[in-house]
C-alpha cells in the first residue's frame, strides 16, 4: 500500500513536469529575435488591426522574426508598465507600445531604452519617455483631409456644425485641421457643440444646434462617438437625406450607419500601418545602418482616409484574429 | 521517511500549491535562460507587489469571514490622492500620512456599514468600490496626476540593501502580521470571531469594533499600495488597479484561506502571492500566446487544487475530505 502511494505520487510529480514542459515547449525552440506589443484592452478590435500589422512586418522580415502581444484587457495603464518590465527581464528586441496614459509608462519605457531596447510608441504617445519614434495619426493633418472631403461633399458651398468636447489635445488638433481643409471654399463652420464625449449626450447637443441652425448643411463627428448620436439628432429634426454627416474612425455603430446610407463617410485612422510601421523602426534600430538615435523621426503620421459605402465592407468583418500568438 | 516528511509539511502549508510552484519554478530555470536572472527574480517580486501587501490585509478580512472589495479602489484613489497633496507643495511625509488616513477611513466607512447595516460585506465593499473609483474619475476628469518631487520616487523605485524597498516593507509587514496573528492574544481572536461569530459573541469579544480594526487594517495597506503605486510610475490614474481586488483574493484562497471564514494564515497567503507572481512572469517569458494565458492560469489553479487535495488525503486517510476541502473545513 505504502509503495503504491510512494509510486501515485511520483507518477504525478512526473505528470507535472509534463503538463509544464507541453504548456511551455512551443516556445522553447529559441526564437533568434522577438519583439513584444504592449496595449491596454487588449481583444479590441482597433489593437487587433495593429498587432495584425505587426505580424505581417515580422513576416516580411524572416521566420526568425517573433512577435508577441502583451497587455492588460482594461485601460489600466500600471499594467502595461508591467508588461514592459516583464519583456525587458525577458531579453526582448524590440517593444511597440501604445501607452494608456501619457506619463505612466515613462520609467518602464525609459529602463528598456537604458538596456539598449528600441521602443516605439503607437497611436497613444508618451511624449515625455526616451521612447524612438512614434507612429501614429498625425490630427492636423487627418482634419484637414476631413475638411478637404466635406468641401466635396457640398460643392464648395454650405454651412457645417461640429461635434467635439473641451480638452483632449487631439480634438483640438483635428478641429484646427478641419477649419484649414476649408479655406478657400464658401464652407464654414457656423456652430460647435459640446457631446461630452459621448453617444447619448451628443444626440441632445447636435439636436438642440440643429434647431438654433436651421441652415447647417452638414455634421463633423470630430471623434468616435457623436456619428451615432448625430444619425439620431438628424431624425429628431426631420432632416433626413438633407444632412450630410462625416463620422470619425470605424467603430462598429458607424460602420452600420454607414452601411445603411445614414452616415455618408467616416474619417478611417489605419491602426494596421501603425503597427507594421512600428515593427519595422523597431527592427530597423537593431541593424547596422540603424534609424534611432539622431537618425528616427520623432513620428511618423500613418494618415487617414476617408471611407465611404463602397470601401467600408472590410471593416465589417474584420480578418479572424485567434491566438494573440 | 518521505511520507512523514509530507505529511508534516502539509499540516504547515499548502503542500500541492508549493509543489506546484517548486516545479513551476524549476521547469522555467531550466527551460528558460532569462528566468532565473537577479533581474528578473526583481521583476517577479515587483510585478506583484500591490497586490501581495493588499492580500496582508484580505487574509485578515477573509479569517474574520469578510470580504473586502474595495481595495483596488481605495489603491487609485490613494495614489491620486498622495499626487495631489505632493502637487499642493504639503511635503512628502504630510502627504503620505494624509493618504493613509483617509485610505483608513474608507476601511472604517466600511465596517460602520456592515455593522450598522447588517449588510454583507461583499455588497457593501461593492458599493464603495464603486463609488470610489467615481470619485477618482470626477477629481482627475481621467487625466493623469504627474510632476511628483524627485525625494518621492524612493517608496517605488529606491532600494534598500540592494533590495527594492516595497520587497522589503513588504517582508516587514509580512512578518508583524504573522506574529500579531499567531502570538498576540487580540489578534487571534480572528480564528474564533471567523468561524464562529455567533459563539465568539457570546463569549464576550466585540465582533463590531474587532470588524473596525480588520477593514481599516485592509484599507490602510490598500492605500500604502496606491502610494508605492504613485512613486514607481510617478504618475496617478483613475485607471490604476482594475481587477486587483480579484487577484488578491486569488491569492488569499488559492494559498488555503476559507471564503466562509476561520481558515488562514499570512504564510500561506504569501505563498499564494509568490505563486501567483511568478505564473504572471513565467507566461511572458515562455511565450505563451497571450489569450491563452488565462487557460494555463487556470489549469495550474486547478492542479493545485488537485494535488492538496492529494495530499490532505495522504494525511488524513479520509477520502471524502474533498467536501470539507472545498466548503472551507479543514
Amino acid at each position: 500500500m505504502k509503495g503504491r502511494a510512494k509510486s501515485k505520487l511520483f507518477s504525478l510529480v512526473v505528470s507535472l513536469v509534463f503538463t509544464f514542459m507541453t504548456l511551455f515547449s512551443a516556445a522553447s525552440v529559441y526564437a533568434e529575435q522577438t519583439y513584444g506589443m504592449v496595449v491596454f484592452l487588449k481583444g479590441s478590435e482597433f489593437f487587433n488591426w495593429s498587432y495584425g500589422g505587426m505580424q505581417d512586418a515580422a513576416k516580411l522580415l524572416g521566420a526568425d522574426i517573433k512577435t508577441e502581444l502583451r497587455g492588460p484587457a482594461t485601460w489600466d495603464a500600471s499594467q502595461e508598465a508591467r508588461a514592459i518590465e516583464q519583456l525587458i527581464a525577458k531579453g526582448v528586441d524590440g517593444i511597440i507600445v501604445t501607452a494608456g496614459d501619457a506619463t505612466t509608462l515613462n520609467p518602464a519605457i525609459d529602463k528598456a531604452v537604458a538596456k539598449g531596447i528600441p521602443v516605439i510608441t503607437f497611436d497613444s504617445d508618451a511624449p515625455d519617455s526616451k521612447r524612438l519614434s512614434f507612429a501614429g495619426t498625425n490630427n492636423y493633418e487627418a482634419g484637414k483631409v476631413a475638411g478637404k472631403a466635406m468641401v466635396e461633399w457640398l460643392n464648395g458651398e454650405g454651412e457645417v456644425g461640429v461635434s467635439t468636447f473641451p480638452g483632449p489635445n487631439h480634438l483640438v488638433e483635428r478641429i484646427r485641421g478641419f477649419k484649414d481643409g476649408l479655406e478657400g471654399s464658401n464652407v464654414k463652420v457656423v456652430a460647435e457643440c459640446n457631446d461630452e464625449g459621448k453617444v447619448a449626450a451628443a444626440e441632445a447637443a447636435i439636436t438642440a444646434m440643429l434647431q438654433a441652425h436651421p441652415e447647417i448643411d452638414a455634421v463633423f463627428a470630430a471623434h468616435g462617438n457623436p456619428g451615432p448620436g448625430a444619425v439620431a439628432a438628424v431624425k429628431n429634426v426631420g432632416k433626413e437625406g438633407e444632412i450630410e454627416i462625416m463620422g470619425f474612425d470605424f467603430g462598429m455603430p458607424v460602420v452600420e450607419a454607414i452601411d445603411k446610407g445614414q452616415i455618408r463617410g467616416t474619417v478611417g485612422q489605419n491602426p494596421y500601418l501603425m503597427g507594421y510601421i512600428s515593427m519595422m523602426m523597431a527592427w530597423g534600430a537593431n541593424q547596422e545602418t540603424r534609424v534611432d538615435g539622431p537618425h528616427a523621426p520623432p513620428s511618423v503620421n500613418t494618415g487617414v482616409r476617408i471611407l465611404t459605402k463602397d470601401d467600408i465592407g472590410v471593416y465589417k468583418s474584420p480578418p479572424a484574429f485567434v491566438s494573440g500568438k | 521517511m518521505v511520507t512523514k516528511m509530507v505529511r508534516k509539511l502539509s499540516e504547515h502549508t499548502n503542500l500541492g500549491l508549493l509543489a506546484v510552484t517548486v516545479g513551476l519554478f524549476t521547469v522555467m530555470s531550466i527551460g528558460y535562460s532569462h528566468f532565473f536572472t537577479l533581474y528578473n527574480m526583481e521583476v517577479i517580486a515587483m510585478g506583484f507587489i500591490q497586490e501581495a501587501i493588499m492580500a496582508l490585509g484580505m487574509t485578515i478580512v477573509i479569517i474574520s469571514g469578510g470580504i473586502d472589495l474595495s481595495i483596488g479602489s481605495v489603491l487609485v484613489l490613494s495614489s491620486i490622492l498622495v499626487g495631489l497633496f505632493l502637487k499642493a507643495d504639503l511635503g512628502v511625509a504630510l502627504s503620505i500620512f494624509l493618504t493613509l488616513c483617509i485610505s483608513g477611513s474608507i476601511g472604517f466607512a466600511n465596517a460602520v456599514m456592515i455593522n450598522r447595516l447588517r449588510a454583507h460585506p461583499f455588497i457593501v465593499t461593492l458599493g464603495t468600490m464603486t463609488a470610489v473609483r467615481g470619485f477618482a474619475l470626477v477629481i482627475t476628469e481621467g487625466h493623469p496626476v504627474t510632476g511628483f518631487p524627485k525625494s518621492f520616487s524612493y517608496f517605488g523605485q529606491g532600494y534598500l540593501l540592494n533590495i527594492p524597498f516595497p520587497v522589503v516593507l513588504f517582508i516587514i509587514l509580512a512578518i508583524v502580521f504573522h506574529i500579531l496573528l499567531r502570538h498576540t492574544k487580540y489578534f487571534s481572536q480572528v480564528y474564533f470571531i471567523g468561524s464562529n461569530p455567533g459563539a465568539a459573541r457570546l463569549c464576550g469579544m466585540n465582533v463590531e469594533r474587532f470588524r473596525w480594526m480588520t477593514y481599516i487594517i485592509s484599507a490602510t495597506l490598500a492605500g500604502t499600495a496606491g502610494i508605492i503605486t504613485a512613486s514607481q510610475y510617478i504618475s496617478a490614474n483613475a485607471s490604476f488597479g482594475i481587477d486587483a481586488e480579484l487577484r488578491v483574493i486569488t491569492a488569499v484562497i488559492i494559498g488555503g484561506a476559507s471564503l466562509s471564514g476561520g481558515i488562514g494564515s499570512i504564510g500561506r497567503t504569501v505563498l499564494g502571492v509568490i505563486f501567483l507572481a511568478i505564473v504572471a512572469n513565467a507566461m511572458v517569458q515562455a511565450g505563451v500566446p497571450t489569450y491563452w494565458e488565462k487557460v494555463a492560469y487556470g489549469s495550474m489553479l486547478v492542479i493545485s487544487v488537485v494535488l492538496e487535495q492529494y495530499f490532505r488525503f495522504r494525511r488524513t486517510g479520509i477520502k471524502d475530505n474533498w467536501r470539507d476541502f472545498m466548503l472551507g473545513g479543514n
